[in-house]
């Protein structure tokens, strides 16, 4: 994927976030790209996102899933989420949604 | 190295239990308290050295057991300063002095002082000495000594000069011992409650703390995973693995998920039990259970974070450059 595609993603993909933030940001948290590689989505987590527990819901049920909608992402990482394959796998599950290591999809 | 990581033992210690030193009985309590805890390991997989309450380990016996017999690649030597049950603590700094220099280019010094038993003005003096003859890189801390004996690491006026003078001195590592009572210490005086306040006010000041916590674990991690500048020490955790391998996963595994791989340094605590590569060998090949995965959530161990742990991470912390060229390994401060 070229650079100009991964600015693109990127801007879309903050547009797409834009809402979530605001409702992070009634809890005091916040969330922002660290950036956008090959279609992959780097996520960083601030204030009482840091910290918070419920952070690998967050990040499963709200971040990944609605910048998955986005043109051009093919997955969503956040470093700062530490929990095992199997608990983010029982989310996404548990939620109907996207599962992890699903099959890329090709243009 | 042990298979291509680098090796860093962040504590080892030059004890000294003899009678003659001993100020006060108490000292009694914790040589037994000691030698009651290392006869429940198991003797045949866990080696003791039997004569660790006799006397200071002998230095060239230290260097055999360090980097002839396992892969320890640097290791430091940490003064422990139990003024009141010691005459220079339980572990002086110049034993502790006299084993760095035995292996310059292998071992780190830290020093060690306390503000109630030397006075504020004694202990910046001896950290100043510390750092400028001695070479010291860190300092410890045993803030509860005897009942009645404690200070906290938020005291802006007994604490708080400590870290001004150890960051004028060019220190980026303050050491704290956590959590594991030392005779008739109180459990209270050893919480890791204190950091947070320090760790806030000196965020250009990085915080080691030892033994996981102790008893205080849950609240250890609670801290360390909101205070970006507090490290965590693992000494004695892989030491237990033999005895107790599946609490040493949950504990392991607790702090991997909520502190990240990162913050958490590989320490021995040696030489009370001497077969050091025990505990590497341990390090370089456990992962977390995957039952503690899916039920905890615990993350897996990654190769990453394993050579960090292992060493990387101690290195970054004190602020220090390692390397190794063949046989040869250097440090030098970046």
């Amino acid at each position: 994927m070229t650079e100009s595609t991964d600015d693109r993603t990127w801007q879309e993909a903050e547009q797409a976030l834009s809402s979530i933030r605001r409702r992070l940001g009634g809890h005091g948290g916040d969330v922002t790209i660290a950036d956008v590689q090959d279609g992959t989505v780097h996520v960083t987590f601030h204030a009482a996102c840091e910290h918070c527990p419920a952070q690998a819901l967050t990040y499963v049920s709200a971040v990944r899933e609605t910048l998955l909608q986005v043109p051009g992402v093919k997955e969503v990482r956040a470093p700062q989420v530490r929990d095992s394959r199997f608990a983010l796998d029982r989310i996404a599950s548990m939620l109907e949604l996207t599962p992890f290591n699903r099959p890329v999809q090709t243009p | 190295m042990k298979n291509g990581m680098i090796v860093f033992d962040s504590v080892v210690h030059m004890t000294d239990h003899r009678a003659e030193f001993r100020v006060h009985d108490d000292g009694k309590i914790l040589t037994q308290r000691l030698r009651r805890m290392h006869a429940r390991s198991p003797k045949k997989a866990v080696p003791i050295n039997d004569s660790f309450t006799d006397g200071p380990p002998d230095i060239a016996w230290a260097n055999e057991v360090l980097w002839d017999k396992s892969d320890t690649d640097f290791a430091m030597a940490q003064t422990i300063p139990l003024f009141a049950l010691w005459r220079d603590g339980v572990s002086p700094a110049r034993t502790n002095h006299e084993l760095a220099q035995s292996n310059p280019d292998r071992f780190l010094f830290c020093g060690g002082v306390d503000p109630l038993y030397q006075g504020l003005r004694g202990a910046l003096d001896e950290m100043t000495r510390q750092v400028e003859e001695m070479g010291a890189v860190s300092i410890k801390f045993y803030q509860a000594q005897r009942p009645g004996h404690a200070w906290r690491a938020d005291d802006r006026k007994l604490a708080y000069p400590l870290y001004e003078k150890a960051m004028e001195l060019g220190i980026k590592l303050v050491q704290f011992h956590k959590g594991f009572p030392l005779a008739h210490a109180q459990i209270e005086d050893l919480h890791p409650g204190d950091l947070q306040l320090a760790a806030y006010d000196f965020p250009d000041l990085k915080f080691g703390v030892h033994h996981l916590g102790g008893v205080h674990f849950d609240d250890m991690i609670d801290v360390a995973e909101r205070f970006p500048n507090v490290y965590s020490i693992l000494s004695p955790l892989f030491n237990t693995y033999f005895q107790q391998p599946r609490r040493v996963y949950e504990m392991f595994g607790k702090a991997l998920y909520y502190i990240g791989d990162k913050r958490l340094c590989y320490g021995t605590d040696a030489f009370v039990h001497p077969n050091v590569q025990l505990y590497i060998d341990v390090l370089s090949t456990i992962q977390i259970p995957e039952d503690l995965q899916e039920g905890y959530g615990y993350p897996e161990l990654t190769d990453e974070g394993r050579a960090r742990i292992l060493g990387l991470n101690f290195a970054e912390a004190l602020g220090v450059e390692l390397s190794v060229e063949g046989d040869k390994r250097t440090w030098r401060r970046a």
